[in-house]
């Protein structure tokens, strides 16, 4: 009876815990907002639902890798780039 | 006398003395806990009016301040050591700030760099007149932020001075934005709002950028609408030069100059203000190790700042009440962690050797209440912050807090440890550097268009 008990207990807390982190561990997982949030004038942002992006490694000259035809983009300068 | 009956009768004192020593050290465990519960209960308080007072203000229209055309001239002050991958694109952006260029001036003070920073930096003076290189060689530089600026103080012309780090890009307008507080002549320092840029790089910066929005969005708001002590972070932000210079610039032995000149504003009579639309992108941390580093030097020296100006804010005559129950509950924020977990460990103690003053229940009332929340940048100052940002889903994240909490109670231990052997040694400890990749800049300097 104390096993079953402790069984209880233990798979009580596990299940707990993964509930508790299961969202985290998902927007980790499949980043649906990533950010950064956008403050600068020229910045541009595809419409929701924002694709999921995967940066790898930028510190090492990673590429940004597109998971889907949508992407993220940033464009300080476009308007000295269109009047170029 | 019998000796038996001497060894008796001492041993009975023995066991009578530890007696009284168990009784004296459970009493001041009760004590300890009972206080450190009451305190920790009061920052749940101030995050709990924090967040409710952000929330109601989000729901009244913005009213921009009252300037009166008020455009005094401004120097910006970037201090730069050894940060050629992130500088040039800062120098660029001084170049397209919408401030009149006739009353603004840029100081890049090259700390004693040993990479291309200074040439960078020399050839954007070059193309751009606004734009003056300070150079310091080894012998002068090096020796940390405030050093850097008091330095580039001494050529300051400005009214306003502002200070931006080298991996900061500022909005075009942002000066504006922060010299409109200054219109008000109580305001001595303004503080802007940081954003990460490189938010969606790892886990580490997508939990920095949690904790940045708790801390600004909700925390500094929060201060500036009840008239609190809004903290000047040391970039972003600015201040009177001649305020400033009145009070011998920054204190160079200091590890957090800017909460040291926080405290040195109010005390002087004059207050700092936050814009939270003055908003610029900065480079968090992006591993834990740098995120040590990074928190141990701010938890260190808040820690100094804290034994330096306690008693100080304490006994001012020129801060209100409230400014001084809000200064040192921030000037004491970063001893928080190490009191929730020593009262944490002490009430245990007390509930398993059965001489706690207060029941189970209640125990597990007041653990429950303060665990889950720590105290620093709780969760629901966190969630009400992703909320007005208008974030979608960012604030799952916000269970991994518990983990980034843990780790800085290590921090801030280790730091109280480090400042103590300071205290003793007679040293203050290096300056430890943030260091900065660029890791922003991909975003930035690689724009693709939509097919």
């Amino acid at each position: 009876m104390q096993e079953l008990t402790l069984i209880g207990t233990f798979l009580g807390i596990v299940t707990a815990l993964f509930l508790m982190f299961m969202p985290a561990l998902m927007e980790l997982k499949r980043p649906q907002d990533a950010g950064p949030r956008l403050i600068l004038e020229n910045f541009v942002m595809l419409p929701a639902p924002a694709p999921p992006l995967v940066l790898i490694d930028l510190e090492a000259e990673a590429q940004i890798i597109l998971t889907h035809e949508r992407f993220l983009f940033f464009l300080p300068n476009l308007e000295s780039a269109f009047s170029e | 006398m019998d000796s038996s009956l001497l060894v008796f009768d001492s041993e009975f004192a023995l066991q009578n003395l530890y007696r009284k020593g168990a009784v004296m050290i459970v009493a001041i465990l009760n004590f300890f806990f009972v206080c450190s519960a009451l305190i920790i209960s009061l920052y749940i308080l101030r995050h709990y009016i924090f967040t409710l007072t952000v929330l109601r203000a989000s729901k009244r229209p913005r009213i921009p301040a009252v300037t009166d055309g008020y455009e005094p001239s401004v120097t910006i002050l970037v201090p730069a050591h050894n940060e050629e991958k992130v500088i040039g694109r800062l120098l660029k952006k001084m170049s397209e700030l919408s401030y009149p260029t006739s009353k603004l001036d840029v100081i890049i003070i090259d700390d004693a760099s040993t990479d291309q920073t200074g040439q960078i930096a020399d050839a954007a003076a070059k193309e751009n007149r606004t734009i003056c290189v300070l150079h310091r060689s080894r012998l002068d530089g090096g020796k940390g932020k405030a050093s850097a600026i008091n330095a580039a103080l001494k050529q300051a012309k400005g009214e306003i001075v502002l200070c931006f780090d080298a991996d900061y890009l500022p909005h075009s307008e942002i000066v504006q934005r922060l010299v409109a507080k200054f219109a008000d002549p109580k305001v001595g320092a303004v503080q802007g709002r940081p954003v990460v840029l490189n938010e969606p790089q790892n886990s580490t910066t997508r939990i920095v950028a949690l904790e940045r929005i708790g801390g600004y969005r909700v925390d500094q708001e929060a201060r500036e609408l009840l008239g609190l002590v809004p903290q000047f972070g040391g970039t972003v932000g600015g201040f009177r030069r001649s305020i400033l210079e009145s009070i011998g610039g920054f204190d160079e032995s200091m590890l957090t100059e800017d909460t040291d000149i926080t405290f040195q504003i109010y005390l002087a009579g004059y207050k700092v203000s936050y814009a939270g639309d003055a908003e610029c992108y900065e480079e968090a941390v992006a591993n834990w190790k740098a995120y040590w580093r990074q928190r141990h030097r701010w938890a260190k020296g808040h820690m100094q700042v804290a034994f330096k100006y306690f008693t100080k804010v304490l006994l001012s005559k020129n801060m209100r009440l409230r400014e001084k129950i809000d200064g040192l509950l921030l000037l004491n924020i970063y001893f928080m962690p190490l009191l929730t977990i020593f009262s944490f460990a002490a009430g245990l103690f007390l509930i398993l050797s059965g001489e706690f003053i207060i029941s189970a229940l209640w125990f597990t009332i007041i653990m429950s209440f303060y665990s889950f929340v720590g105290n620093y940048a709780p969760f629901f100052e966190i969630g009400v912050g992703v909320y007005l940002d208008g974030r979608r889903r960012v604030h799952w994240l916000a269970p991994l807090m518990i983990f980034s909490f843990l780790y800085n109670v290590l921090i801030c231990g280790k730091a109280f440890l480090d400042l103590l052997w300071g205290i003793i040694a007679g040293c203050r400890g290096d300056w430890e550097k943030t260091e900065h990749h660029g890791s922003g800049n991909r975003l930035i300097e690689n724009p693709k268009i939509p097919e």
